[in-house]
């Protein structure tokens, strides 16, 4: 009879095992996707923060360009306008910048129920009640459940449920705002995009005021050549190449994108993760180059 | 059929690039021979483009900004909801602890009866 019972629940057994894999993996999945998320997050404030300065220096670079041949009555008015349209973008900025902690506050929620050791402290508690039931003589420590003792189910039993009621939260959290979070990070996506162009063309602008234009003019004029002229132009080149790396942010944003919508459908694998480790690793090294020179 | 979004896109580009070039040390010595009112002419244009980038770029992250601030409700509502389910998990701890003081006091309490 008690084979019968057996052999009547392996399958749902099976299924069990089948679902708390499955269960188990997104769970991690989530966990994971919650630390690059943060990681993400973190870096975002230093991109910001850079953009500005750039902006600031391509337009100072510009209007002090302008001031040469305009008129002493246009320049304050010509002063006043850029300031005026540099303070509007330091507001959007801020804003950019207090959305990025509510993205880090999600991630860092998402994580922790991910990554919670409840179950840990659930079967002490659990155990615990057994001994004191056992006390009081009433041994269900002792009792079985097949051939194995209920005092050594109690860590799995534990580790199942919280497992199950992770997973329950998660699929909820998806199904009520997957959609709302996606949209989160294609936006991301769409500010880190729109910041990189802008970078790139003041960076490039201030490589060419400050690196090239000093080797055309020189190379244009009368006189011999300065000795190094060939290493500064070597200079030149090289820093127009390493603009290429502002766009990591935006990388690493489209990854997070990317993986937000895997992970909802289920099918974030190992190597998605790494590709998007590597891309936040590089977002997190370019900012804290970018700290480091602030 | 490129969009409004796709033609503020490459009016941006066009601008940025024009203002590169006008800041060219090759512009310089073209304009070098000039009048002293094509200079200033040149120069009023120069400070127009850098306006425009300005306002065209501001327009651009401004636009992104407000839908992320219209997207903050549901990001806090999902963060709420991620720390109460964790919260939910460390209550059936805290139940759990409470039933074991509560058994601990049941057993003094019985070994207190049985004395006799």
């Amino acid at each position: 009879m008690i084979l019968g019972k057996l052999r009547r629940s392996a399958p749902v057994a099976f299924a069990l095992l089948l679902t708390a894999g499955c269960a188990a993996q997104r769970i991690e999945n989530a966990g994971r996707l919650a630390d690059a998320g943060v990681a993400f997050a973190d870096s975002v404030p230093a991109v910001i923060d850079e953009s500005f300065v750039l902006a600031v220096t391509a337009d100072s670079l510009t209007i002090a360009k302008a001031r040469e041949n305009l008129p002493q009555a246009d320049r304050l008015e010509t002063l006043k306008a850029s300031d005026d349209a540099l303070t509007a973008r330091l507001a959007i900025l801020l804003d950019l910048k207090h959305h990025a902690q509510l993205l880090r506050s999600y991630f860092i929620a998402l994580g922790a129920l991910a990554k919670t050791d409840a179950a840990t402290g659930i079967t002490g508690s659990t155990q615990n009640i057994v001994a004191k039931l056992s006390d009081l003589g009433l041994k269900i420590g002792d009792e079985k459940i097949g051939p194995a003792k209920i005092s050594d189910l109690i860590e799995p039993a534990v580790n199942f449920a919280v497992a199950a009621y992770q997973n329950i939260a998660l699929r909820r959290e998806l199904e009520e705002r997957g959609h709302a979070i996606e949209r989160e990070l294609a936006l991301q996506q769409a500010v880190l995009a729109a910041l990189t162009d802008q970078m790139m063309a003041d960076k490039a602008l201030q490589i060419r005021v400050e690196n090239r234009n000093p080797l055309v003019l020189q190379y244009a004029g009368a006189g011999a050549l300065p000795s190094d002229w060939n290493a500064r132009r070597i200079a030149a080149f090289r820093q127009t190449i390493n603009l290429q790396s502002l766009d990591v942010a935006a990388k690493a944003a489209d990854n997070l994108h990317q993986s937000w919508i895997a992970f909802a459908e289920d099918r974030l694998d190992d190597a998605s993760f790494l590709r998007l480790l590597k891309d936040v690793d590089d977002l997190l090294a370019e900012a804290e180059k970018l700290r480091a020179n602030s | 059929m490129p969009t409004p979004g796709d033609l503020q896109s490459m009016t941006l580009q066009q601008l940025r690039a024009v203002r590169e070039d006008m800041m060219s040390a090759e512009w310089d010595l073209s304009m070098s021979a000039e009048t002293a009112a094509v200079k200033t002419a040149a120069a009023k244009k120069l400070v127009n483009v850098e306006r425009a980038i300005l306002a065209l770029e501001n327009a651009d992250l401004a636009a992104i900004r407000d839908k992320l601030v219209a997207n903050e409700g549901d990001l806090l509502a999902g963060t709420e909801a991620l720390a109460r389910a964790r919260q939910n998990l460390a209550r059936v701890q805290e139940v759990l602890e409470a039933v074991g003081v509560l058994l601990s006091i049941a057993a003094k309490v019985a070994k207190f009866v049985l004395v006799p």
